[in-house]
């Protein structure tokens, strides 16, 4: 007679000593022959013997082959025991959540925007380089400097040039799309190949046969519907026709091409760049193209740019009048890209840090003061022979169950939370959409679950079993003997120095952020709307023709409900686009590059002044009868009225673009208020502003002040638009409030999230001094008793109660002041207008916290104030 | 206070009183006897960790038998009482004698 082959299985499984097993096995076998001879069922006994014997060798014989040293029943009992004490449930559980799911979330956030690679193949291999670099941060080169250095060069696998591409697309409605124009290698040397069609050709990348375009995959879909059929179709791109040969796959990653386009849009399509030697703009110092390259396999970067600059040298002394500057720049592609999101995500991954050790420290703290509370129960099981280990193991258990319901409940918010932020983050953190939980951001959660359950278990779980084996009859408040309150004294203050720390950190972004959004900007950024528009085209190829056009559309939609004012310019502030140029003043002679000055130019229809609220400060505004064939005048800005004619009035003073003879003089007729046009942070540049009727601009912003919803209007200006013309395409559309937001939110997404963590360390550090004040209290209900009883007052318990939390506080708010001077300076590069060491922010935070504390004592010291003294001395009785 | 090494675990008053009774006690012969006078059915491995534990703390002794067949030729483990054993039971029946001597009669040691 013998066993069922399914039980013997689990037999050998759970029992793992083979003596042990052959005599349970051969007891049961026994019995089983016994049973089965009477007639009495076996089948369930089986099975329950079985596994009741597996389960208790297992414990007790076996085999902690197992690294966790806990027993299932510790699983149940630690969970009944948390069901029993939803308070400390709850409180520890969303404790670890709140850590875990700060340390997913950025790192979340890390991963992909500083450690994850290039979507390029061999990405650390790719380098950006130009001319021109004194910061070595690459810019622009010309193309014949290009061509040399790839004929001289060992060190490249390969080098190519990219420049910008905007060209509008007149198929049906006329739009404006973003395009790259690339040399014939560049994607073979991002390692992309199109999904269908061709790659471009050497042949393609030429100045007769350039008329081929590739398109992205997202543009095919929105386009055509991603039909393939699009093959060999010829589109009209700014009046020539280009065939497309090909679409790329949707894994293509932009972020490299982007740095040519200034990365203001998506790119959509690409096409050859097709220069060649000896056209006007493929010069030497024709520096408007970008450059990138690959590295031979073997190469490092420095000897390559030593190679390079060795070459450059020779070229400089060539031709001494095409180069400025004999540096160039080299730089690693990946660490350009990640560049200007490095100092924010390295804040935040410090406060994330932070947030993590106030939370392993305030469950630790919990654990400690539960333990405490716990005392009897351990008692008694030493008492009932349970060893050391079996009590950390119990204790340990606990501590997992913790960790792991923190760290699931932590993952899902962590899930939550990086969708949120890249739902709201701005669009120049480079890759941070590409975000996602993936699988090693849940391998670091788990690691900092499990890092947090031995942290603040295994410490408390010694702890305890140390205590108790020490052993102490009163049976009352043993537990919460010296060494573990000074454990939790230490715990305290240090949660309070690094929620300090971390509320320094945000509060100096806050006043940060607050300075920057109080500067004035020289504008009214409010009731603004802003499109840009193309006028080009046979319709508007002379400037007389541009200004009519102009002047057709600005009296259609001011005539729509709701505007005020509207106006064009060749530009409006914080929209990205930039418009400098040299101007020689009338009675200084040029001699050097210096001596132009560089005026950041807006050519404007009068109305402007009226629409962005730019203050006038002497002489007149621009007028509806300054025109072409009036005399040419203009107005500078306060800064260029400054720098131009120090100590003068530049009222009536001349200056002409640097160009020649050919030339006017235009005179200064007044001069307004400086505009930041770069952003709220940035310098001041010098500004003049020139009527629209006398130098025209075909790129256009139409900007219109109006009451209400001004984006509403959009269809109708749209309307009225293609009524002027159907082919001028209308793209780029925003609010003035929206591009000023743009250019402050790096600053506003870091504080915000730089916020919500020092909340969230505010929160876990008022609730882990709530936790020791309270038990301190109640440990000394009975001193509080005799007191009372003895005559002492109200204030005498209060004084009581508050010392020894308040001197905790003192304690952790001395530590974190001296830390967070120390790590303030790492913030440096993100403020503006707001010192590191900035005292109003440390004060303001330490109140902050003493408020905070002194909220923690409110529940401890109402029980002790109600203390019934007779009560409190029968109970210590 | 320490762990006593006299103190024992109900269970294992039932697995002393069990070898005190028996000729032969072995697995089968001791989970028969305490399910026969008490009616509860222990577990095959729990009476062998009991055990276990009682002769690491000197109470009980064992020796390996013979195989049979009836045992798929697997051999039994025999065991008996020390006296260590007889020892703790008899301090344990004391204590019981002298704690409950004076109650009303139902919770007195009969």
């Amino acid at each position: 007679m013998s066993l069922p082959r399914p039980v013997l299985a689990a037999l050998r499984l759970l029992i793992r000593d083979p003596l042990a097993h052959e005599v349970i096995v051969g007891d049961l076998e026994e019995e089983l022959a016994v049973r089965r001879a009477a007639g009495r069922p076996v089948s369930i006994w089986v099975w329950r013997q079985a596994l009741a014997s597996g389960f208790s060798c297992w414990r007790s014989w076996g085999l902690p082959a197992l690294a966790w040293p806990g027993r299932w029943q510790d699983v149940s009992h630690g969970l009944r025991l948390l069901r029993r004490a939803p308070a400390f449930t709850v409180v520890a559980v969303a404790t670890v959540a709140v850590g875990i799911a700060g340390a997913t979330t950025v790192f979340s956030l890390v991963d992909a925007v500083l450690l994850s690679p290039l979507g390029y193949r061999d990405p650390d291999r790719l380098v950006l380089l130009s001319t021109t670099g004194g910061t070595n941060v690459p810019s622009t080169i010309g193309f014949e400097t290009l061509h040399d250095w790839r004929e001289q060069s060992r060190s490249f696998e390969s080098l190519e040039l990219m420049r910008d591409w905007q060209p509008t697309l007149v198929d049906g409605e006329a739009e404006r799309v973003q395009g790259v124009r690339l040399t014939a290698g560049g994607l073979k040397t991002l390692g992309v190949t199109p999904a269908l069609g061709r790659d471009f050709t050497v042949e393609d990348d030429h100045p007769d046969r350039r008329y081929v375009m590739l398109l992205t995959d997202a543009f095919w879909h929105r386009r055509f519907g991603g039909d393939p059929a699009v093959l060999g179709r010829f589109l009209n791109l700014a009046g020539r026709q280009f065939q497309i040969i090909g679409v790329l796959p949707p894994s293509f990653d932009p972020t490299l091409l982007a740095r040519a386009t200034g990365g203001s849009a998506p790119i959509e399509i690409l096409a050859p760049l097709g220069y060649q030697i000896g056209q006007p703009f493929a010069c030497r110092s024709c520096q408007h193209l970008q450059a990138f390259g690959r590295l031979a396999p073997g190469v490092t970067l420095q000897s390559a740019k030593a190679e390079l600059a060795a070459i450059h040298g020779r070229l400089v002394t060539a031709f001494p009048r095409d180069y400025s500057d004999p540096n160039i720049a080299m730089r690693a592609a990946d660490e350009l890209v990640t560049a200007q999101a490095r100092p924010a995500l390295g804040v935040l991954a410090g406060a994330v840090a932070f947030l993590l050790l106030i939370a392993c420290a305030n469950v630790a703290s919990l654990l400690l003061a539960r333990g405490s509370a716990r005392g009897r129960e351990v008692r008694i099981r030493v008492a009932l022979g349970a060893g050391r280990d079996r009590l950390v193991a119990q204790l340990l258990t606990e501590s997992l169950l913790l960790a792991g319901l923190g760290g699931l409940l932590g993952l899902g918010l962590a899930k939550l939370a990086v969708a949120a932020v890249v739902a709201a983050s701005p669009a120049r953190l480079p890759r941070l959409e590409s975000a996602t939980l993936d699988f090693r951001v849940l391998t670091f959660a788990l690691a900092a679950t499990l890092l947090s359950a031995v942290v603040f278990g295994l410490g408390p779980a010694l702890g305890l079993s140390r205590e108790s084996s020490a052993g102490d009859e009163s049976g009352r408040r043993t537990l919460g003997s010296a060494r573990q309150t000074r454990g939790r004294r230490v715990l305290v203050v240090a949660n309070v120095a690094l929620a300090f720390v971390l509320l320094v950190g945000a509060g100096l972004m806050v006043a940060s952020v607050d300075r920057l959004l109080a500067v004035d900007p020289g504008f009214d950024r409010h009731g603004v709307l802003t499109l840009q528009m193309s006028l080009s085209g046979d319709r508007f190829s002379h400037d007389q023709a541009i200004v009519a056009g102009q002047e057709e559309i600005l009296a259609r939609v001011k005539a729509l409900p709701g505007v005020e004012a509207a106006a064009f310019s060749g530009q409006v502030p914080h929209s990205g686009s930039f418009d400098t140029w040299g101007m020689e003043v009338e009675g200084r002679a040029v001699r050097e590059a210096e001596d132009r000055f560089d005026l950041q130019r807006y050519s404007v229809t009068p109305e402007y002044f009226a629409v962005l609220k730019v203050r006038l400060l002497e002489g007149r505004l621009l007028l509806p009868s300054d025109r072409a064939e009036s005399e040419p005048v203009l107005l500078v800005s306060e800064t260029a009225a400054r720098q131009l004619f120090p100590g003068a009035s530049a009222l009536g003073k001349r200056l002409r673009f640097d160009g020649g003879d050919e030339e006017p003089w235009r005179t200064i007729v007044g001069v307004v208020r400086d505009v930041r046009h770069e952003g709220l942070s940035a310098a001041v540049s010098p500004q003049m502003y020139l009527p629209q009727s006398q130098r025209a601009d075909g790129f256009v912003t139409l900007a219109l002040r109006g009451a209400g919803n001004l984006p509403a209007l959009v269809p109708a200006i749209r309307r009225e638009v293609a009524a002027v013309s159907s082919e001028v395409p209308i793209y780029g559309v925003a609010t003035l409030d929206e591009l000023v937001s743009a250019t402050t939110a790096r600053e506003r997404f870091t504080s915000a999230l730089l916020n919500a963590f020092s909340l969230a360390a505010l929160l876990l550090a008022a609730v882990g001094l709530y936790g020791l004040i309270a038990y301190l209290v109640e440990g000394r209900r009975q001193e509080v008793g005799v007191r009372v009883a003895l005559g002492a007052l109200r204030q005498d318990v209060a004084r009581l109660v508050l010392t020894p939390g308040l001197v905790l506080v003192a304690a952790g708010v001395a530590l974190g002041w001296g830390l967070a001077l120390g790590l303030s300076r790492f913030l440096g590069s993100l403020l503006y207008g707001v010192s590191p060491a900035d005292p109003t922010t440390y004060v303001t935070i330490a109140g902050l916290l003493a408020a905070a504390a002194m909220l923690a004592h409110l529940a401890p010291l109402a029980r002790a104030l109600s203390v019934d003294p007779v009560a409190a001395l029968r109970d210590g009785g | 206070m320490a762990p006593m090494a006299e103190s024992l675990g109900n269970f294992e008053k039932l697995l002393l009183l069990a070898l005190a009774r028996l000729d032969d006690a072995y697995g089968v012969t001791v989970r028969q006897e305490i399910a026969g006078r008490t009616g509860r059915e222990v577990a095959a491995g729990a009476v062998y960790t009991g055990l276990e534990r009682l002769e690491a703390r000197g109470m009980v002794t064992s020796e390996l038998g013979e195989p049979t067949p009836v045992r798929g030729g697997r051999r039994k483990r025999h065991y008996r009482l020390l006296p260590a054993g007889e020892k703790a039971l008899a301090t344990s029946f004391e204590e019981l004698r002298l704690m409950s001597a004076g109650l009303p009669r139902r919770l007195r040691l009969s």
